[in-house]
């Protein structure tokens, strides 16, 4: 490598279109001959091609005398005698298949009234989130073809459906240009495999034969989700590319973007082949250059960061400050973990609480494995079973870091990002069905219920796995990338089905939101306020003094699998969760002396001081 | 004059009378048939006014003979010549028929090979053309060139029958019959003071000849194709068997004799079945001589001034005994002299030599021969004895006659004696010429250097461009105006144009119309989708080692080799395109074929490369099949080792339709170059001076270039390490062959192929580049019409004249 530290802010990477001229720049490092290939179309053979000059620090350029919006371009890399054909990294639209870029006026894509829907406002710790996917979400809630699996198919009512639940960001699986699914055929697939970072995928578009229809579509769906009160979070992989060697990276800076072993061995960090290095000036430019784009062209409210530890910390910083000095309320988070092993050294990685100011949250796998237990066989957590007490107790306090017990790791409650399941593994459904196989439908319900409401009365940031909330189930498949949409889709008769369940849920988000201690960013005052517990039987009480409102706020959780009865003390009790939730609509407004907590389930009391 | 409305009632009457349905019951075929019989029946006036015009004006004719026609489909042929086709076409129309669907019905009439028989059936067109008087003449095989089917990538044969559902243009000319006689012996009699020899105990065959109209362009020229059908006589069927109830018995001998006219023999493969081979050659040849002579007598002229009436084409070696049977002819029946004899003979006869392929270099046995045809092997003998004893006298020593000799060891050389008893002896292309003069032939060149005079080949612009191609065609009407299509040499003015984007753009899309139209097809044919903008690669032609389609596929193999290694390599899209009947007794051939279909599998099948490769083998190919494939090629692969094609006439068709050609400088391509100059053709390879080289210093070592280049040690080493094929002995006769035994030189040639596929690569990719070069190959096409070759020949060899109506 020979720089480490350019300096290429203000020089625009990729393609500039003027009225009368435009501009291309690619960066590549120790290549011989750069030439620009120009298409009228897509699969034409034929082109135009103009070799590229190299300037100063291997940016490459060259300026054409017109405005060649509408055209496809690549570029011929020629490196140690062989000519490979790329499309540019910093290509914002593409022909199908990823195959050619599109020189495009980005500003004609832009749906009616895309300048006056602006990004809600949600304050950092109201936040919940709900994770989901393109396809799976619209398949079965539409009769109509050309709506299932597409942007468009993102519809108001659906999305309505969504926040109805009282969720205020909407984490959206790729959406950005990735292989593996034939945008000119068919194919299911998630999306982890990046192609052009900065290109929309054309699977979700109604026509992927113009670049343009893409991309308003997504921005559409976007303002829809903006309209819909939802803050739009997506989810991105600048942790790996889909090709390795042949990749439009390696050929324009061999063994550049990526961490190597040796030559053409490419350290796999990510489990997919490769693992881009963060590290390096290019490469971070390109992710932050990519971040921007995203947050500024789509209105992209904030960022799910897959396998983040493969993300040196120093490019994370940049990344957060270079996002937040855009959008403040930026929400961004990512896995504190790797897919494998990696060359970058450990201290370097993104890990658990290794971020001094705590402005990146990461996903809580202690908060996940102490709850329900592990992913993916029938060994439970704190529910029906046992578990390591000191680390869950401290997960449901936001898994702060004590320093004296040496448990937990956040220094602010809003880097934990609560969760039961996510995509990958068991959901949550089919996981309590392999811990509970002989448990009827109905016990099934209660712990689901119980999950939720352990997860939406914790401190930190609650992720819900979209499905969890109505049971979906993927027939216990723990890992269906590529199982489309027979295991995938959301099964949406269940959202009737389970509509007590949904209401449940939706009752605990307005509790929380109506609940001090969950809006606190100070941990030192939560654990000032808050007490939690567990007891002999293995019921876990929380117990949260409201000094305002001169109130105490008592949450029971019983975990086991037979009722108890709580003796309380001599008080009135409002009964704000009553355990019977699935059974009756209608409960007692009061309690005194004694209240049940019935099996696998929640009761919350509140009591003046 | 017809009109829409005299053709529809004409048509409709005739497709009641044929079908004998209503209408809306009639099938395809039904509508078929009722329209091939309409036009044959519009040409019978100047069939017969042409003939008429001949006989009145005492022309001079020329009769091609030729074992092969290959002439394809008529009917839309026919329908132009006749300047028909539109008011057919909008006449169909208003009945909701389609006429190119009726069109396809017609089975194609296969009766040849390759090039040497398409060639003698685009002659037979070009005569028509210029209305010089000029008739085919050949066999009525039954069946054609098999029908070839891939079953597990392997060719599997089937009988053609193409005469199954009748065959329309054709008339039966019962009462031109003759007989041929076969076997017997000769006895020699005294006859008013003359040696007299009577040919007894022979059996007989009747020859029964079949006319096809053969319609000029336009000009109300009809010539004649005549095939000939071998029938058994009469007293052949024998009763006595029959009433006795031995009915395998009684029918045997008709079996025997229709045999004859059976089946077409596939080239490169002569050895079985040599006896029925020489039997068809006599026969056809026979019948043919006779039909002339008998015409001839018709007219009452003075026998000795027949070589002022008549011409008689000898194409290639087969037809070559028509010497020795006008020879026993004027002597046996009309009771000529030997030396009056050999005088008219050796002025009628002319000789064209196709190939230099020593399996095609035809030798008949001593003893074969003399028991089949006893007296023809007299004359024979007697036309060697003389031509030995002339060279004798010239001083030529007892090996170089030896070499010379008509017969020699035991063999009957048919070469030789086509060469002693012609007065002509043409190559058919300049290259090929030259080998012919000065090596291959050099002796008889030394002996009679006027005989011998090139005629490059040419091909039928009316069939290859005007039908096949009819986009191309208005795009040069609307060009150049229409007169490129009387003298092809106006196409020329095409390349004032090759800086016009509109004209470029236009031919552009035009080849865009003929590329998914044959992509169509494939589709529907094989299931494999191809990219329609990728470059249509086409190798159609036979299957032989010299053609080396071995190369071709080897280059494939190493494309994906390239590919897997790199696929994000900047090289176009291709699909390469293989159409080939090996002969079917050609073992190597037939491996190459399930080569091609094994990589085929495996490269189609590969996700990886499926933006960049495919490769379609596409069965059973015949004229309509290049029809559809030729005017959608972007390259036309004419990749033999250098010497070994004479001419090839594919590469015209391919040119002529706007594909530019790959080549070695072999055969015609020499002459593609010249016309097209350097930047239009990709030319590659080993020149004639150095394949002779390596041949006479032996010191080309396959094993070297294998060991020396990890390119080509990977593809040899796949085609035996299981990547093509779970059977790792599938393909080990291929290596062996390239590694142990080439004698093409493929391996030789591997890189410089490899290197010339990279430009095409590079030129294709360039948008103004590439149709520049496809614009000026068309327009340099031209000089390739066989109106060109058949003037050259009727000025050159025949002296015949153009008989205008």
């Amino acid at each position: 490598m020979n720089k480490e530290h350019f300096d290429y802010d203000g020089i625009p990477l990729g393609v500039t279109i003027q009225a009368e001229k435009t501009i291309f720049r690619i960066w590549a490092l120790n290549v011989t001959r750069v030439t620009l290939n120009l298409y009228k179309d897509w699969r034409d053979m034929r082109r135009q091609s103009y070799p590229l000059e190299k300037g100063g620090d291997s940016i490459w350029s060259v300026e054409m005398p017109q405005n060649l919006e509408g055209m496809y371009y690549t570029y011929s890399i020629e490196h140690y005698g062989t000519v490979h054909e790329i499309v540019d990294p910093y290509a914002v639209a593409s022909s199908p298949n990823s195959k050619r870029g599109y020189l495009i006026d980005l500003s004609k894509t832009d749906p009616e009234g895309w300048d006056r829907v602006l990004r809600p406002h949600v304050d950092l710790m109201d936040t919940v989130i709900y994770e989901t996917h393109v396809r799976d979400v619209t398949v079965k809630w539409h009769e109509e073809d050309a709506l299932q699996g597409t942007f468009n198919g993102v519809t108001t009512p659906l999305l309505e459906t969504i926040s109805d639940l009282g969720v205020t960001h909407i984490q959206w699986m790729p959406v950005f240009d990735f292989a593996r699914v034939d945008e000119l055929g068919d194919g299911y697939n998630w999306g982890y495999d990046p192609v052009l970072f900065n290109v929309v995928e054309g699977s979700y578009a109604s026509d992927v034969m113009d670049p343009c229809v893409r991309i308003r579509e997504l921005k559409a769906m976007i303002q829809r989700c903006h309209s819909a009160g939802l803050r739009v979070i997506m989810d991105v992989v600048y942790n790996h590319t889909y090709k390795s060697k042949d990749s439009n990276l390696n050929r324009i800076g061999f063994n550049y973007f990526y961490r190597m072993k040796g030559i053409n061995d490419f350290s796999n960090g990510s489990g997919c082949g490769n693992e881009l290095a963060t590290e390096r000036a290019m490469v971070r430019k390109f992710i932050i250059d990519s971040l921007l784009f995203w947050q500024k062209e789509y209105q992209i409210d904030g960022f799910r960061f897959d396998l983040m530890g493969l993300y040196d910390i120093e490019t994370v910083d940049y990344i957060q400050k270079a996002l937040k000095s855009v959008d403040s309320e930026t929400l961004l988070y990512g896995e504190p973990w790797i897919g494998g092993t990696s060359t970058l050294e450990y201290k370097r990685q993104f890990r658990k609480g290794v971020m001094k100011e705590g402005h990146v949250g990461y996903f809580n796998d202690d908060f996940r494995n102490m709850v329900k237990g592990d992913n993916d066989s029938g060994k439970r957590g704190y529910i029906g079973g046992l578990t390591d007490t000191k680390i869950l107790l401290n997960s449901l306090l936001g898994s702060y870091y004590d320093g004296v017990e040496k448990v937990g790791h956040t220094k602010f409650p809003w880097e934990s990002i609560n969760y039961l399941t996510s995509h990958d593994n068991l959901n949550l459904f089919d996981k309590i069905s392999r811990s509970f196989p002989d448990a009827p439908y109905e016990t099934k319900k209660r712990i689901v219920g119980l999950c939720f409401s352990i997860l939406l009365t914790s401190v930190g940031l609650p992720f819900i796995q979209g499905g969890a909330e109505m049971m979906t189930t993927k027939q216990g498949h723990h890992n269906t990338y590529n199982m489309g949409d027979d295991i995938n889709a959301y099964d949406w008769s269940l959202a009737d089905f389970n509509s007590d369940l949904r209401l449940y849920i939706k009752r605990l988000i307005a509790f929380r939101r109506d609940t001090f201690v969950y809006q606190e960013i100070d941990f030192d005052k939560i654990r000032d306020c808050t007490d939690v517990q567990i007891d002999d039987r293995g019921v876990i009480i929380m117990r949260i003094e409201d000094r305002v409102r001169e109130e105490i706020i008592f949450i029971y959780h019983n975990g086991c699998d037979v009722s108890h009865e709580e003796v309380l003390e001599p008080y009135d009790y409002e009964v704000v969760c009553d355990g019977k939730c699935f059974e009756s609509a209608q409960h007692e407004k009061t309690v005194r002396k004694v209240v049940e907590l019935p099996a696998y389930q929640t009761v919350i009391l509140k009591r003046k001081i | 004059m017809i009109t829409v409305e005299k053709f529809r009632e004409d048509y409709l009457k005739k497709l009641a009378t044929k079908s004998g349905k209503p209408i809306e019951e009639t099938s395809n075929w039904d509508k078929y048939h009722a329209l091939a019989s309409l036009t044959r029946e519009y040409l019978t006036n100047e069939w017969i006014e042409t003939n008429e015009r001949y006989n009145e004006r005492d022309v001079k004719q020329v009769y091609y003979f030729s074992m092969e026609f290959l002439t394809g489909r008529f009917l839309l042929r026919n329908l132009q010549c006749q300047n028909l086709t539109e008011i057919v076409r909008e006449a169909l129309e208003g009945l909701d028929f389609d006429l190119d669907e009726i069109a396809s019905v017609e089975k194609d009439q296969g009766l040849g090979n390759g090039g040497l028989g398409r060639l003698a059936a685009c002659f037979l067109d070009s005569m028509a053309a210029l209305s010089i008087p000029g008739h085919g003449c050949g066999i009525r095989y039954k069946y054609g060139l098999f029908e070839q089917k891939i079953v597990d990538g392997y060719q599997v044969e089937f009988p053609d029958k193409w005469l199954q559902n009748r065959n329309v243009w054709e008339i039966k000319k019962a009462d031109r019959a003759v007989e041929v006689h076969f076997g017997g012996n000769v006895r020699m009699e005294e006859y008013g003071g003359k040696t007299r020899f009577v040919h007894e105990n022979y059996n007989t065959v009747i020859a029964v000849p079949y006319d096809t109209p053969v319609a000029g362009y336009h000009n109300g020229t009809v010539n004649t194709l005549r095939l000939w059908s071998a029938e058994s006589t009469r007293r052949d069927f024998d009763f006595h068997s029959f009433s006795s109830g031995d009915y395998a018995e009684a029918f045997k001998q008709k079996y025997d004799v229709e045999s004859i006219s059976q089946v077409l023999y596939p080239n490169d493969s002569y050895d079985e079945g040599r006896k029925l081979r020489l039997k068809q050659e006599y026969f056809f040849v026979s019948a043919g001589i006779q039909g002339i002579m008998n015409t001839f007598k018709r007219t009452e002229k003075d026998l000795y001034t027949l070589y002022d009436y008549v011409a008689i084409h000898i194409n290639d070696t087969h037809p070559s005994l028509a010497i020795a049977e006008m020879m026993r002819i004027l002597m046996d029946r009309d009771g000529m002299g030997w030396d009056e004899a050999w005088n008219i003979t050796t002025k009628v006869m002319s000789y064209t030599n196709h190939t230099i392929m020593s399996e095609a270099l035809e030798q008949w046995s001593v003893d074969l021969f003399k028991e089949l045809l006893p007296r023809i092997y007299m004359i024979v003998e007697e036309i060697n004895r003389r031509f030995c004893e002339e060279l004798l006298q010239k001083g030529y020593g007892e090996q170089k006659i030896s070499d010379m000799a008509i017969i020699s060891n035991g063999m009957i050389r048919m070469a030789y004696l086509a060469i002693v008893g012609s007065y002509s002896v043409n190559g058919v292309a300049k290259l090929h010429t030259e080998i012919l003069k000065h090596r291959e032939l050099k002796n008889f060149y030394e002996l009679y250097p006027s005989k011998f005079n090139n005629k490059t080949n040419g091909i039928t612009h009316r069939r290859w461009l005007l039908n096949a191609n009819p986009n191309l065609a208005e795009l040069l009407d609307d060009t150049i105006g229409e007169r490129w299509l009387s003298d092809t040499m106006e196409l020329r003015k095409m390349l004032n144009y090759v800086n016009d984007e509109k004209i470029l753009a236009r031919i552009d899309a035009v080849k865009q119309i003929n590329k998914n139209q044959l992509a169509d097809y494939i589709e529907e044919e094989l299931g494999i989708i191809i990219d329609r903008n990728s470059i249509y690669d086409v190798q159609a032609k036979r299957l032989h080692e010299y053609k080396r389609q071995t190369l071709n596929i080897l280059h494939i193999m190493h494309l994906y080799n390239s590919l897997l290694d790199n696929p994000d390599l900047d090289i176009p899209s291709r699909t390469f395109i293989f159409a080939a009947k090996a002969a079917p007794s050609y073992h190597m051939a037939k491996q190459t074929i399930k080569l091609i279909n094994s990589v085929a599998d495996k490269i189609n099948n590969d996700e990886r490369v499926k933006d960049k490769l495919k490769v379609v083998f596409l069965p059973n190919y015949g004229v309509s099949l290049a029809e559809i494939l030729i005017p959608a090629a972007d390259i036309s692969e004419q990749i033999s080792t250098t010497t070994k094609e004479a001419s090839g006439t594919g590469n015209m068709k391919f040119m002529m339709n706007g594909a530019v050609t790959i080549a070695t400088k072999d055969g015609a391509n020499i002459e593609i170059l010249n016309e097209v100059g350097d930047d239009n053709i990709f030319i590659f390879g080993l020149t004639d001076d150095q394949v002779y080289k390596l041949y006479s210093e032996q010191t080309f070592d396959s094993l070297s270039c294998y060991e020396s280049d990890l390119r080509i040690k990977r593809v040899v080493d796949q085609l035996v390490d299981g990547t093509y094929h779970d059977n790792l002995d599938e393909f080990r006769i291929i290596r062996e062959s390239l590694l142990y035994n080439d004698e093409f030189f493929v391996l030789e040639d591997f890189n410089a192929y490899v290197a010339a596929q990279d430009r095409i690569g590079r030129a294709y990719m360039d948008q103004t580049r590439w149709l520049k070069m496809a614009l000026t190959n068309i327009a340099c096409s031209g000089i390739f019409s066989s109106d060109r070759t058949i003037q050259e020949y009727a000025a050159g060899i025949w002296s015949v004249d153009r008989v205008m109506k």
